[in-house]
C-alpha cells in the first residue's frame, strides 16, 4: 500500500475553464493509494509548491501525482519541489490535463471525466515508481563553435574570455562572415568592418581560441559534455605558416575571371586568392575547381613565385579529431535567390537589377567600386533606384511566409547610402509595412524619409521590364491608389533571409531539430531561446532565424554564459532515464540478436562476453552504456526477448498506468 | 451573399494582406472603379461594402488573364473571386450600368450555345447588337468579314443537344 | 528526337475555329496531315463556354468542359489538342479541379515536341525578326500550369531551332482585352495598342501567335488602333501553325493567309530562305 498525493492545478483558467478541478481532486481522493488529495490555482507557484512539500512532510507520501501541464514544462519544477521536500523526485510524475485534455476539449463534463482517466493512469504508475539517482559524468571543458561570422566570432570570445578553450571553424578560408561583407550597419551608420576586424583580430591573437578556417564538421559523437567531433580540414594548397601573406601569388595567378563569392560576383578574384583584404588568416588557398595546376598539371606559377615555398600542390584534405564538452551553431543564414520565384521581375535578364547584398558591396569602401555607386551594365552612376522589400519575404506561394525582420532596417540604410552619395539621386521604396522595432530603428527610417528624402511607396512591385536602357518598375502605392510606373537606373531587391543550404544535413549530422524553413528549432522560443533540445548544443545567431548584428551578439553572449554554467561543473550529472537490461531470477535472457544496437541512434548499446565459472565464453549479449543512452526507448521496443527496459518508464509500469486509465 | 459563395469568397480574401501587387500589374485596372485589391478590400469588409463590389465596373472589367492569381504572393485566386461577384451580381440584378454591355455580350453567346450546343457568332453578333441598342459598332468590318469566309450564316447546331440543356437548367 | 508511334489526338476545334478563325483551322490542319499526326475531332462536340461561361455560372462553365472531356473518353483517347488558348485554358483549368488524367496540349507544346520532325521537312526559313505573342492564356495561371508564366521561351526556342530569329520582348504574355472585342472595343484598343507598340519598339516585323482571340484584337482590330496610335505601324500577325506550315512547304497560297485583315507585303514570300539541312 503506497501513499501517493495527487495535486490537481487550475492553471489559472486555462486548465478550469474546461475541467472540473475540484471535482478531480475529491474523486482521485477516493483511489486506492491516495493519502491525500488537493486542487490550488497555480500548482507551480511558489505557496502551490509549498502545499506539495507540507503535504510530503505531514502525510509521509512516499510517491507524488501533479496533474497539470505537460511534464515539458514543469516536471522539473515540481521533482525539485519534492527533493526538497526529502522525496526522490523520480517519485513525482505530472498528470498532463492542460495539453492532452484541457486544451483539445469544449465539453466540460467529458473533459473533466477525461482528466480523472488521465490521473487514475498515473497513480498507477506512479505506485510502480522506484528510486532513481542522477548519472554524473565528466565534462571537457572544451567548446567547439562552428561559423565564424560575427555570432561564431562572439561566442568563441565569450567563452574563451570566462577562461575555457574554445575551437572556432569556418567553411571559407576566412573568418568575418556576411558581416565583413557589410558596408555601414544600420542604425548608427558606423562602418562594419572597422567595428568587426577588431574582434577578428582578437579571435587570432587569443590564447584560448584555436582558429580552424577552410573547415567543415564531418562527424559528431557522444553527448553533452563528451563530445567526439571530426573535422575536415579542406585542403588549403598553402602552408599556413610558412606563408607570410605577402599576396605576390595572388597578383602573379594566371585565372583571373573568377566571380568573387565576397564581392557577390560584382568583383573578381583569382584561383589563389584570400576572400578579402582584411581576411583572418589572413593566408590565400587555391580554388582547386579552377586552379590550372590542379586541374590539369600544367602552370605552377604561384609556387615558382613564393619566396618561401609555401605552395604545396599536394596538400590533401585532413580529418582532425577534437573532443568537446559542448558545440555552439552559429552557422548563420543566407539572400534567398529570386531568380526562379519572381520571373516578373526578370532578374538575371537584367543586369541592373541587384540584390541587397550586391549593394552593401557597391556601397562599402572595400568594395569592386571603392564605394562608388555604379550600375553593373555600363558603370553609370544611378540618377534614380527603385528599392524593393519582401523579395520573397513574406511570400506564402514562393515558400517563405515569414518576416526576414531586418530588410526594412537595411533598405532605409541603403537608400540613406545612395544619397550620402549620389546627392541629386533619387530613392524610392516599395515596401508593404515598415517594421522597424528595435531601439533606434523607427527614428532611423524618419530620418530617411525626412532628411534624405527617400520615397516610401506602399505596395509590391507586379513587374519590371527594359526599355531605352532604363528598368521600367510596374508597382503601386495603395494609400493613394495610384499605380506607380517608375523609370529606373538600378533596382535593388532586398532578398530574403533563408536558412542555410547545408542546414538540413548539419542538423542531421548533429542530431539537432529544425523548423518548416530549415531554421533550427530552439529548445523553447521564449525561455530556452539558445539551447537545442540536445543538451550542450546551442545556437547562436540567424542560424535559428533571422536576426540582425545586436540580436545575434545577444544571443552569441547568452551561449557563452550557458557554456560556461555547463563547465562550471567538475562533474555533470544527467536524468537517470537510461535503457537497462533487465534480469529474470538472475539469468540474462539476451539472445544476442543485436537488433538493438541497429536500433540504437545514439551508438550506446555495446557487446559484452559472458562467462561461466570456468572462464568459458558462455554468449555475447547486449549492455547498454548508460553515458551514451538519450532513454528514447528505441532498443526496448524492438528487443524480442523483451530483456531490456527503460528506468522511469519500465514496462511495469506502463503496463498499469493503461490499465489504470481503463478501470475505473 | 448565399452562405456557400461568402464561404468561397471568405476563403479567398481572408489571405490577402493588401500588398497590390495584382493591382500594380493590371492591364485592365484603368476602366475599372476600384483597383483588384480594393475589390479585395471591400470583400474583407463585408456586409454593405460587399454591395458596392456588386454594383462595381471592376468584376466585370476583368478579363480574366490569370496574371494577378500567378503572381499573387498570398495565392488569392482574384479571377476566379471576380467571377464568383459576378454571379452574384448578375443574380441580385446590381449590375453596374456601363457593364450591362458586357454582361450582354455574356449572355448572347450563353445564348447561342443553349440553342445549337456551339456559340453561333453570327447571332451573337446580332442578339449582342439588339440587347444593346448598339448597331452600328463595328458596321464597318462586316463587309470584310463575310468576304474573306469570317462568318458563317448558319448555325452549327450538335447533335446532342440536350447534354448542354441540361447544365443551362440546373444553373 | 523524332516522336515515333504517334498517338490519335482528340481535336478540339472550338467555336473559334469554325469560323472566324478558319484561317487557323485551315493551316492546322494541313500540317497535322505533313506532320502525320492524326485528328480525331471530338464526335458532336460543345462550346467549351470560354470566355463567357465561367464569368456568370460557375457550374455551366465546368459542365461544357466535362461534355467534351466525357465524349473523348468514349473515343478511348486520353490527349485533347485543343489549339484555342482559351479553350485549352478552360480544358486544363477544369482538369485539374477534377483531377482528371486526361492530358491537354496546346499548339506550341505540340511544335515543340515533334520539332526534330519539323526539322527534318523544313524546306523554308523566314527571315524577319519575329515576336512571339502567347497572350494570358497558354501559361496562367502558375498554380495549374507549373511553368514560367511571365517569360515563356516555348515557341522561341522553336523558332530558333528552325534557324529563324525571335526578338525578346517583356509583353508577350500580358493581356489584349479577349473577349471585350465586342463589349468594349475601347479596352482592346488601348492593351493591343500597348502590346503592338512594344514588338515594334523592339524591332518585331512580324508577330506570331497561337489563339484566335489575340489574332482578332492583333489583326483585326489592327487598322482602328493604328488610327489612334501614329507610332505604330502595320504589321502583320501570323499564326505559329501558318509560319511552320509555310516552313514545311506548305504553299502559301493553300493557307488563308489573305484571310487576315493586315495583309502581309507582296514581297512576303521572298522573306522566306531555302534551308539546308
Amino acid at each position: 500500500m503506497s501513499r501517493i498525493g495527487v495535486f490537481v492545478c487550475h492553471c489559472g483558467e486555462n486548465i478550469g475553464r474546461t475541467v472540473d478541478c475540484g471535482k478531480v481532486a475529491l474523486e482521485s481522493g477516493k483511489l486506492q493509494n491516495v493519502a491525500i488529495s488537493i486542487d490550488y490555482k497555480y500548482m507551480c507557484s511558489s505557496p502551490g509548491q509549498e502545499l506539495i512539500k507540507n503535504s510530503i512532510r505531514e502525510h509521509g507520501l512516499d510517491g507524488v501525482v501533479v496533474a497539470a501541464c505537460s511534464p515539458r514544462m514543469h516536471e522539473k519544477t515540481f521533482r525539485g519541489a519534492c527533493a526538497q521536500a526529502a522525496l526522490n523526485p523520480y517519485l513525482c510524475e505530472m498528470a498532463n490535463i492542460r495539453e492532452h485534455c484541457s486544451w483539445v476539449h469544449d465539453d466540460k463534463e467529458a473533459a473533466t471525466a477525461k482528466a480523472m482517466d488521465i490521473v487514475r493512469s498515473l497513480v498507477a504508475k506512479t505506485v510502480r515508481n522506484e528510486k532513481l539517482f542522477p548519472i554524473k559524468i565528466p565534462v571537457t571543458k572544451r567548446a567547439l563553435v562552428i561559423g565564424g561570422g560575427v555570432g561564431g566570432i562572439q561566442t568563441a570570445l565569450d567563452i574563451a574570455n570566462s577562461g575555457h578553450e574554445v575551437i572556432l571553424i569556418d567553411k571559407s578560408p576566412s573568418i568575418g562572415g556576411r558581416m565583413a561583407a557589410l558596408s555601414e550597419t544600420f542604425p548608427t551608420l558606423d562602418c562594419s568592418q572597422c567595428i568587426l576586424t577588431p574582434k577578428m583580430v582578437d579571435v587570432a591573437q587569443h590564447s584560448k581560441i584555436k582558429l580552424v578556417t577552410y573547415a567543415e564538421l564531418e562527424s559528431v559523437e557522444g553527448f553533452v559534455g563528451n563530445f567526439k567531433v571530426k573535422i575536415r580540414q579542406k585542403a588549403r594548397y598553402v602552408d599556413p605558416i610558412k606563408c607570410t601573406g605577402c599576396g605576390l601569388c595572388s597578383q602573379k595567378c594566371p585565372v583571373k575571371n573568377i566571380a568573387s563569392e565576397f564581392d557577390e560576383g560584382l568583383g573578381m578574384r583569382r584561383a589563389i586568392y584570400t576572400p578579402f583584404p582584411q581576411a583572418i588568416p589572413n593566408r590565400p588557398v587555391i580554388d582547386k575547381n579552377n586552379c590550372t595546376k590542379l586541374k590539369t598539371g600544367k602552370c605552377g606559377v604561384c609556387q615558382k613565385i613564393c619566396q618561401v615555398g609555401a605552395i604545396n600542390y599536394e596538400d590533401k584534405d585532413q580529418i582532425v579529431e577534437y573532443e568537446v564538452g559542448a558545440i555552439v551553431v552559429a552557422t548563420g543564414l543566407r539572400a534567398l535567390e529570386t531568380r526562379e520565384i519572381y520571373p516578373e521581375y526578370g532578374q538575371g535578364r537584367h543586369k541592373d537589377i541587384i540584390t541587397a547584398m550586391q549593394f552593401e558591396r557597391l556601397a562599402s569602401a572595400s568594395g569592386p567600386t571603392l564605394g562608388v555607386i555604379k550600375r553593373p551594365s555600363d558603370g553609370k552612376v544611378p540618377e534614380k533606384i527603385v528599392f524593393i522589400q519582401c523579395a520573397g519575404s513574406r511570400d506564402s506561394n514562393a515558400g517563405y511566409p515569414y518576416c526576414s525582420k531586418i530588410c526594412c532596417m537595411y533598405t532605409a540604410k541603403h537608400a540613406m547610402l545612395y544619397k550620402h552619395k549620389v546627392h541629386d539621386g533619387k530613392a524610392f521604396v516599395f515596401y508593404m509595412d515598415i517594421r522597424a522595432c528595435g531601439k533606434n530603428y523607427e527614428e532611423f527610417v524618419r530620418r530617411g524619409i525626412e532628411e534624405d528624402e527617400t520615397s516610401y511607396l506602399r505596395g509590391r512591385v507586379a513587374k519590371i521590364y527594359e526599355e531605352n536602357g532604363q528598368l521600367v518598375v510596374n508597382g503601386i502605392d495603395t494609400l493613394s491608389g495610384e499605380k506607380m510606373s517608375i523609370k529606373a537606373d538600378m533596382v535593388v531587391l532586398a532578398t530574403a533571409m533563408s536558412a542555410q543550404l547545408e542546414s538540413v544535413h548539419l542538423a542531421q549530422l548533429l542530431g539537432i531539430s529544425y523548423d518548416q524553413n530549415n531554421f533550427y528549432s530552439e529548445l523553447h522560443p521564449k525561455l530556452n531561446p539558445v539551447d537545442t533540445a540536445t543538451a550542450g548544443i546551442f545556437l547562436a545567431g540567424s542560424c535559428a532565424g533571422p536576426r540582425d548584428i545586436p540580436d545575434t551578439v545577444a544571443s552569441a553572449g547568452a551561449v557563452a554564459a550557458k557554456v560556461g554554467g555547463l563547465f562550471s561543473k567538475e562533474l555533470l550529472e544527467r536524468e537517470p532515464i537510461v535503457a537497462c537490461t533487465k534480469s529474470f531470477s538472475n539469468m540474462n535472457t539476451c539472445s544476442g540478436c543485436f537488433s538493438c544496437l541497429q536500433a540504437c541512434p545514439y551508438g550506446a548499446i555495446e557487446q559484452e562476453i559472458i562467462v561461466d565459472k570456468k572462464q568459458q565464453q558462455k554468449k555475447m549479449v547486449a549492455k547498454v552504456n548508460q553515458g551514451l543512452c538519450q532513454g528514447c526507448g528505441s532498443c526496448v521496443s524492438i528487443c524480442r526477448a523483451g530483456c531490456l527496459d527503460l528506468k522511469g518508464f519500465s514496462d511495469e509500469q506502463m503496463y498499469e498506468s493503461i490499465i489504470g486509465m481503463g478501470g475505473s | 451573399m448565399s452562405k456557400c459563395m461568402e464561404s468561397e469568397c471568405n476563403s479567398y480574401v481572408v489571405k490577402c494582406y493588401q500588398c497590390g501587387k495584382c493591382s500594380a500589374g493590371c492591364q485592365i485596372s484603368p476602366f475599372m472603379d476600384y483597383l483588384p485589391h480594393q475589390v479585395v478590400r471591400f470583400v474583407q469588409l463585408g456586409d454593405i461594402y460587399v454591395d458596392k463590389i456588386l454594383q462595381s465596373k471592376s468584376i466585370w472589367y476583368c478579363a480574366g488573364c490569370q496574371t494577378c492569381f500567378s503572381r499573387c504572393p498570398q495565392q488569392v485566386n482574384l479571377p476566379h473571386l471576380m467571377d464568383l461577384l459576378c454571379e452574384r451580381s448578375s443574380k441580385l440584378k446590381k449590375i453596374h450600368p456601363e457593364a450591362r454591355k458586357i454582361l450582354a455580350f455574356h449572355k448572347s453567346f450563353l445564348n447561342g450555345v443553349n440553342r445549337f450546343g456551339r456559340s453561333f457568332e453570327l447571332g451573337l453578333v446580332g442578339e449582342f447588337k439588339l440587347r444593346t441598342f448598339n448597331l452600328f459598332q463595328d458596321l464597318l468590318l462586316a463587309p470584310a468579314m463575310i468576304f474573306k469566309g469570317k462568318i458563317c450564316f448558319l448555325p452549327a447546331k450538335i447533335k446532342n443537344l440536350a447534354l448542354v440543356k441540361v447544365l443551362f437548367k440546373k444553373s | 528526337m523524332v516522336v515515333k508511334d504517334k498517338k490519335a489526338l482528340a481535336y478540339f476545334p472550338g467555336c473559334s475555329l469554325h469560323s472566324t478563325a478558319n484561317d487557323f483551322s485551315k493551316s492546322i490542319k494541313l500540317l497535322m496531315e505533313i506532320l502525320e499526326i492524326e485528328l480525331k475531332e471530338i464526335e458532336d462536340w460543345c462550346c467549351c463556354g470560354a470566355s463567357s461561361a465561367h464569368r456568370i455560372n460557375q457550374h455551366l462553365a465546368n459542365g461544357l468542359v466535362k461534355l467534351n472531356i466525357d465524349q473523348c473518353k468514349k473515343m478511348g483517347l486520353d490527349t485533347i489538342f485543343a489549339p484555342c488558348a482559351a479553350c485549352f485554358n478552360r480544358f486544363k483549368v477544369v482538369v485539374s479541379e477534377l483531377g482528371d488524367t486526361t492530358k491537354i496540349v496546346s499548339l506550341p507544346d505540340l511544335i515543340s515536341k515533334h520539332l526534330e520532325e519539323i526539322k527534318i521537312k523544313q524546306k523554308l526559313k523566314l527571315n524577319m525578326k519575329i515576336a512571339c505573342y502567347y497572350g494570358c492564356l497558354l501559361n496562367k495561371p502558375h498554380s495549374i500550369f507549373k511553368q514560367d508564366c511571365e517569360n515563356p521561351m516555348t515557341m522561341e526556342q522553336s523558332l530558333t531551332e528552325l534557324g529563324m530569329e525571335s526578338i525578346e520582348w517583356p509583353f508577350k504574355t500580358e493581356c489584349c482585352g479577349a473577349s471585350f472585342s465586342l463589349s468594349n472595343p475601347e479596352v482592346v484598343y488601348q492593351l493591343t495598342g500597348e502590346i503592338l507598340r512594344k514588338a515594334q519598339q523592339r524591332g518585331a516585323e512580324i508577330i506570331v501567335t497561337s489563339c484566335p482571340l489575340c489574332h482578332v484584337n492583333l489583326d483585326m482590330r489592327q487598322k482602328e488602333i493604328i488610327k489612334r496610335n501614329n507610332d505604330i505601324t502595320e504589321i502583320p500577325v501570323l499564326y505559329l501553325s501558318e509560319l511552320i506550315a509555310i516552313c514545311v512547304g506548305i504553299p502559301i497560297d493553300k493557307l488563308k493567309i489573305d484571310a487576315h485583315f493586315i495583309q502581309v507585303s507582296k514581297t512576303f514570300e521572298e522573306k522566306f530562305t531555302v534551308c539546308h539541312g
